[in-house]
């Protein structure tokens, strides 16, 4: 075989790969489009859902910017309230995001006048300094004259320091 | 036979009688512009003469976009159609020389042959126009050049050069007959065409020149044997059912410009209808003119008697140069190819690499999550984000209406109503109140607010007792959407 047939059919091979190659490239590109346009819809579907996650988000971070990380303690807002102190128990802590706690306290009040008990739920949710309380439960049993026996399930959000 | 392809200037040298007419052409954008070099004779010297002319230094002859012609004369050459009965040409031009072995006088092995041109019958079996020269006869002209200091690349037929020059001139009415008479010195050829394609039919060789012709005692002769000559090859060659009126004739070669000559054949040659005679211009340089246009390419019928053994050292060259751009061109498109594809197929991959690195690194963000399984990012970012859906609840809570609304409600109209509570709970899932009051329907208040706040509620109500008054209890559990505050 002499030089030139060698040339020639390294060429001609060398075309044959172009032409392979460019096949090949233009063969997948429908299936590489196909494969982009998923990922594509899975990053708007992310990109989605990071927006309605920026809105939880942004509570967490109201509380976040609060000047205190925990709730007022009841007896102190019994006294702001005019109502008389009540007894209270710490139930339970569950974790919250971004390292808060939720907080479940019951307040009993054995004898309290009925009227007064919406200022003392008022101003325990009242937003200030500190992470409100929120009423979950309550239970209520008359006495005589206006007056109550009331038990109060409060939540609030606590974030313990370091 | 291919065309020489890029040529620029090409010389036709027509040598012919101890007379050479060098002629050169250049390739011009409307047309090609030919000059004639050198008339003269072919004689001792004329290399130098020729040099003055420009062309003979082998720098101007070497050069590839340069080509030099010269030609083989009918009387020593052999042009005719073969009739195959093939439809494909490839497998014509298989056949071709055991077809044309019968048909030449000599021996094939001895032979040069190419083939001028292909072409379709009206049966649509392939017809080829195969031109041929003994190898000795080749090589003898080969000589006459060299003698003349000149080294043809091209050796062209004589009779194919005089046709298509002969149509380019003066094209051809449709139907018409032409005879081409090229009258040199010693010798003549005539050149017969006819048909609806205009179509080359056979070149002939007569051993008479305008010189036997000018002759004071044999010119009578001359010009009858000619007349003889071209009467057999008109008789031959042009159907009869050309009319006679059709037949032209046109007279070229150095013979054209004699006077006596000429007028002495057209004399004798009346009685072939008379036909309308013509003489191109510029005849005396017509044949070198000839090979000049149809060296610089493009002509039909393109003919080349140098064949593998004569061939000219720059047509192997030319040949291997060829090889060579082949090479390249293959070479540079299969690089650029594969350059292309690899590009593309690097654009995309980029492409897709850029957005499942933002894919990962958005999921990685949402999920909190330092590994994401590629292909998995929206499922896992999903079950992630429900996980920590729990956590962000109690905040959810917080921006929601709570119970201290309801009880504030039910509390603030119990008042206006007067109705007494004696027990009173509210849970998220249900809800009790126990009391009485001064009218039967009072209690539907109360119970209204808690339906509104999304409880169920039932009522039981007693008979007004000694205190007058209605005695209920409302038992409601959560079932209904909430319909506001």
């Amino acid at each position: 075989m002499n030089k030139a047939r060698v040339l020639y059919s390294v060429a001609l091979l060398l075309f044959a790969l172009g032409l392979f190659v460019t096949y090949r490239a233009l063969e997948s590109t429908p299936q590489m489009k196909a494969r982009m346009d998923r990922k594509l819809n899975d990053l708007r579907d992310l990109r989605h859902l990071a927006v309605q996650g920026q809105d939880v988000m942004g509570l967490l971070q109201k509380f976040e910017e609060l000047g205190a990380r925990l709730p007022r303690p009841l007896a102190e807002i019994a006294d702001e309230a005019g109502v008389p102190r009540p007894t209270t128990r710490r139930r339970d802590a569950k974790p919250a995001a971004g390292g808060w706690n939720l907080v479940t306290m019951t307040a009993t009040f054995e004898d309290i006048p009925l009227a007064t008990l919406s200022a003392f739920i008022r101003e325990a949710g009242q937003v200030k300094e500190n992470p409100p309380w929120r009423l979950a439960e309550c239970s209520i049993n008359a006495l005589d004259q206006g007056r109550g026996r009331a038990v109060l399930v409060l939540e609030a959000l606590e974030k313990p320091g370091p | 036979m291919e065309h020489v392809r890029g040529i620029k200037i090409s010389y036709g040298a027509d040598l012919a009688d101890g007379r050479l007419l060098l002629v050169r052409c250049v390739r011009g954008r409307a047309d090609d512009a030919c000059e004639t070099l050198y008339d003269g004779p072919a004689a001792e010297r004329i290399a130098e003469s020729i040099a003055t002319a420009g062309i003979s230094s082998s720098a101007q002859l070497s050069r590839h976009d340069v080509v030099l012609a010269g030609v083989m004369s009918a009387q020593e050459s052999f042009a005719r159609w073969i009739h195959t009965p093939l439809n494909a040409p490839e497998k014509a031009l298989r056949v071709l020389p055991s077809l044309l072995d019968v048909q030449i006088p000599f021996p094939l092995e001895i032979c040069e042959h190419t083939v001028a041109a292909v072409q379709r019958a009206e049966n649509r079996a392939v017809d080829l126009l195969a031109v041929a020269a003994r190898r000795e006869d080749v090589r003898q002209r080969l000589s006459e050049y060299e003698k003349a200091a000149l080294d043809p690349e091209i050796l062209d037929h004589e009779g194919l050069a005089l046709w298509t020059q002969s149509l380019r001139e003066a094209p051809l009415e449709r139907g018409a007959a032409r005879i081409v008479a090229y009258v040199g010195l010693d010798h003549s050829t005539l050149v017969v065409g006819h048909g609806t394609d205009q179509g080359f039919t056979g070149a002939h060789g007569v051993r008479i020149g305008f010189k036997q012709l000018l002759d004071r005692q044999a010119g009578d002769e001359a010009a009858r044997q000619f007349a003889v000559r071209a009467q057999q090859v008109t008789r031959a060659q042009i159907p009869g059912r050309i009319s006679k009126d059709s037949l032209q004739w046109f007279w070229t070669g150095p013979g054209a410009e004699e006077p006596d000559a000429i007028q002495s054949l057209e004399n004798v040659l009346q009685n072939l209808g008379p036909p309308v005679f013509r003489t191109h211009a510029k005849a005396p340089a017509f044949l070198a003119r000839a090979l000049a246009i149809r060296a610089l390419g493009g002509a039909p019928l393109p003919c080349n008697l140098r064949g593998k053994s004569t061939a000219h050292p720059k047509t192997a060259s030319r040949i291997s140069a060829l090889h060579r751009r082949t090479v390249q061109w293959l070479s540079a498109a299969g690089i650029a190819l594969c350059v292309a594809g690899m590009t593309w197929q690097g654009i995309l991959q980029a492409r897709d690499h850029e957005i499942q690195t933002e894919l990962t690194r958005t999921a990685q963000s949402l999920s909190g999550l330092q590994q994401v399984p590629k292909g998995q990012e929206l499922l896992v970012t999903r079950r992630a984000l429900k996980d920590q859906a729990d956590h962000y609840k109690p905040f959810l809570a917080f921006f929601r209406p709570s119970q201290a609304d309801l009880l504030a409600r039910v509390l603030q109209k119990c008042t206006q109503l007067g109705i007494r509570i004696e027990s009173l709970s509210l849970r998220p899932e249900s809800a009790a109140i126990m009391g009485s009051a001064t009218d039967w329907n009072h209690c539907d208040a109360a119970a209204a607010i808690l339906r509104k706040a999304g409880y169920i509620t039932e009522i039981e109500r007693q008979d007004a007792g000694a205190d007058e008054r209605v005695h209920f209890s409302i038992k409601a559990r959560r079932g209904g959407e909430e319909r506001g505050s």
